[in-house]
């Protein structure tokens, strides 16, 4: 447990963020402190020069107003005053012998460089040279120049304090890296956390979710940034989820109700076939009748079935060109005989060219017989049913119009609902199945069911399928 | 495509069986694994003159389909040991050409189009009323036994003219609507046998599926009406539950 806690710390997203940051924020300080470092002791370097030139353009001012002896004297001054342990002059001939020297004992021997003598002589310019001895603590910075004609000076400054600057910038350097190191974790990981909050939210409410509270939302706060964004539209899928799983158990309560009654039925009339007395024509009467049921319910199974693999998609289905017009005439024909029984008018209109259309045989004979059975079954007699087809050209519309019982407004959003029979009808047959599968159908080819409908007047159901392809 | 093929091996089964006739028995095998299914069905074709051999896996239905000159099939796809559809082409492979019908709790285009392809003759789907099996193996053991198209049926006292398309019962010609036409015409092709209210919407009106209001009971009803009413001797019958046959004794 504590091993796993650990892993998940480690992969965790926010202390990623908050090492990287750290990281990064550290190395670029310390890169910009290291820049700083160098270009501080380049200036201090330059600044030490600059002093020595000017010394050398004193000496040589001195030497040509008031003479060699006087150089000596002012050099020696100079040399005590500021100690001579940090400083240093002495006068070489060209040939680089020491003509005249201030005490060097602290500075052991120090040789005077033959090519630097020649190189200042030959450019006439000062050279400066840094000096490493070993037995010193501190480099020496020297310097050498023509103060007279065959008269160089050399001047050599201990660069002791130079380096002590340094030395404590350095140290502060290091000193700061530790608590910036921190400054920037501690930065890093608050920034981290608030950034990821909203994803720790939404990963919050979707395990509530997963286990099983469905009605759960992430608060959404009104940024418009990426995790509001993420939020939203995971509220979204959620409110889908729910909606599906509603419609879902709506579905099985109404399965399980519509299963269990013929079900109940079917076993009440083997049980009280073999309790009574029998004779073979009860029997016959109980098969009879148990047939009819289980004929019933593979119909509504596979109307379901039938349901699920039209809304799994048009490119599940066979595509024909088929004849609108002909499947119409052909599925008035089917019904022409019943509703001669209850006496109702079927009157069909459809145009004499062929009606073309890119679609399923089967699918499209199932929708036409869904309304033409719906609207003669819920016509009373002596009524009529009206069926028209248009072809628009772009769409096709089929238009079927009954002088029915009609639809109350108040079931009108239901009547596509799966298993959804009007009061009026429950008792009667079907599966309250044939309305959603023609829905679902004619969506699955893009198009729509129009309903307008008046009580005891009428209803008219008008389907619309646009035409894709024109053959 | 799948016509192509199942018209020429049902020439190439016609000899087979021609060799045959002397024995009178049809033999069938049911390859099926639900004991309860098979035995009704076993029970139902052997009571329809029908001698059957029942096998529950899909090996032995091979073994038996190699070794056992049958005149028809009847093959369940989920079976043990070896699939429905395999055993079936193993046996198309080795050129044996009896029709195959399929049984399938899958009812979906797809599936019936595979079995088709593969070698099956004919696609049911469970639950299937045994009528409509009955009807089937009928159908399939006449197309392959004897290909003539006969110019005219007739039962009893009633004639039915395919070429001129007029129906007669006794000297009286009866007048019928190109439905009931279809409608009697499948009814006399089935002389003697049950069919079906779903097989009269899949084969007279092209429908494969039962639109709920009964249609069938209605037609059945007005062609009652022209070829038995006036009648002493009814021909169409009722079998309740189950569906109509067309026969001479009542």
């Amino acid at each position: 447990m504590y091993l796993r806690k650990m892993h998940s710390l480690k992969d965790s997203l926010s202390v990623r963020l908050t090492f990287w940051y750290a990281l990064i924020f550290a190395v670029s300080s310390l890169l910009i402190l290291v820049i700083f470092y160098h270009r501080v002791a380049y200036i201090a370097m330059e600044g030490m020069d600059q002093e020595l030139a000017e010394e050398l353009i004193e000496f040589t001012d001195m030497y040509i107003d008031v003479g060699y002896d006087h150089v000596i004297r002012e050099m020696n001054r100079e040399a005590a005053s500021e100690d001579t342990d940090k400083i240093f002059f002495r006068l070489i001939s060209n040939s680089g012998k020491v003509l005249a020297t201030t005490p060097m004992e602290s500075w052991g021997h120090i040789k005077v460089s033959p090519d630097f003598v020649r190189m200042t002589i030959t450019e006439n310019t000062p050279v400066f040279d840094t000096i490493d001895l070993a037995h010193r603590e501190h480099q020496i910075r020297s310097i050498y120049g023509q103060i007279g004609p065959s008269l160089i000076m050399q001047i050599g400054l201990s660069l002791e304090e130079n380096e002590e600057y340094l030395h404590i910038f350095k140290n502060l350097v290091f000193m700061l890296l530790l608590p910036l190191f921190i400054v920037a974790a501690l930065i890093g990981w608050f920034m981290a956390k608030k950034a990821l909050s909203g994803v720790d939210e939404v990963t919050h409410i979707a395990s509530e979710i997963s286990r099983g509270a469905y009605e759960k939302r992430v608060m959404v706060k009104k940024h418009s940034n990426e995790i509001d964004l993420l939020a939203n539209t995971f509220n979204e899928m959620v409110d889908r989820l729910q909606r599906i799983i509603q419609e879902m158990q709506e579905i099985n309560d109404n399965i399980a109700h519509d299963l269990r009654s013929p079900l109940t039925r079917i076993r009440g009339a083997a049980e009280l076939t073999l309790m009574s007395t029998t004779s073979p024509a009860d029997f016959e009467e109980m098969a009879v009748s148990i047939i009819e049921e289980c004929d019933n319910l593979i119909n509504m199974i596979n109307t379901m079935l039938d349901i699920a693999e039209t809304e799994a998609g048009v490119e599940k289905l066979t595509l024909d060109t088929i004849d609108m017009s002909k499947l119409i005439l052909d599925a008035c024909d089917l019904y022409r005989s019943i509703a001669r029984e209850k006496h109702i008018t079927l009157q069909v209109q459809v145009p004499k060219e062929k009606v073309h259309f890119l679609g399923d045989k089967a699918k499209m004979q199932r929708l036409i017989a869904n309304f033409l059975d719906n609207a003669i079954k819920y016509t009373p007699d002596q009524g009529s049913v009206h069926v028209t087809l248009e072809d628009t050209g772009g769409t096709i519309i089929i238009r079927f119009a009954d002088t029915g019982m009609g639809i109350p407004v108040s079931e009108m959003p239901r009547i596509f609902d799966r298993f959804y029979r009007g009061d009026a009808s429950r008792s009667s047959a079907g599966t309250g199945l044939g309305l959603s599968l023609a829905k679902v159908i004619a969506e699955a080819f893009g198009g729509s069911i129009h309903v307008e409908s008046a009580l005891d007047k009428g209803s008219v159901f008008t389907v619309t399928l646009p035409r894709k392809t024109t053959p | 495509m799948v016509y192509g093929s199942q018209h020429a091996f049902m020439i190439a089964y016609q000899n087979e069986t021609l060799t045959r006739e002397e024995d009178d028995i049809v033999r069938l095998l049911l390859v099926e694994d639900d004991a309860k299914i098979a035995l009704f069905v076993k029970r139902g074709l052997k009571e329809a003159g029908f001698a059957v051999d029942h096998v529950d896996n899909g090996e032995d239905g091979l073994h038996f389909a190699l070794t056992v000159p049958y005149d028809l099939a009847i093959v369940d796809i989920m079976l043990p040991k070896l699939d429905g559809l395999s055993m079936i082409e193993e046996i198309r492979r080795r050129e044996i050409s009896f029709p195959v019908i399929i049984l399938s709790a899958k009812r979906s285009v797809d599936d019936r189009v595979k079995g088709l392809m593969i070698g099956g003759d004919d696609y049911l789907t469970k639950p299937f009323s045994f009528s409509e099996l009955l009807a089937r193996v009928h159908a399939l053991i006449r197309r392959a036994s004897k290909l003539s198209n006969p110019s005219s049926l007739v039962v009893a006292d009633l004639t039915m003219n395919l070429q001129t398309r007029k129906v007669k019962r006794g000297e009286e010609e009866i007048d019928l609507q190109p439905l009931e036409f279809s409608l009697l015409e499948y009814l006399m092709r089935n002389t003697g046998q049950v069919v079906s209210k779903t097989m009269i919407m899949e084969h007279v009106w092209d429908y494969n599926f039962n639109p709920g209001t009964n249609v069938v009971e209605s037609k059945i009803c007005y062609l009652r009406d022209k070829i038995d009413k006036t009648f002493e001797r009814k021909l169409i019958h009722t079998i309740r539950g189950v569906g109509y046959v067309l026969k001479e004794d009542a």
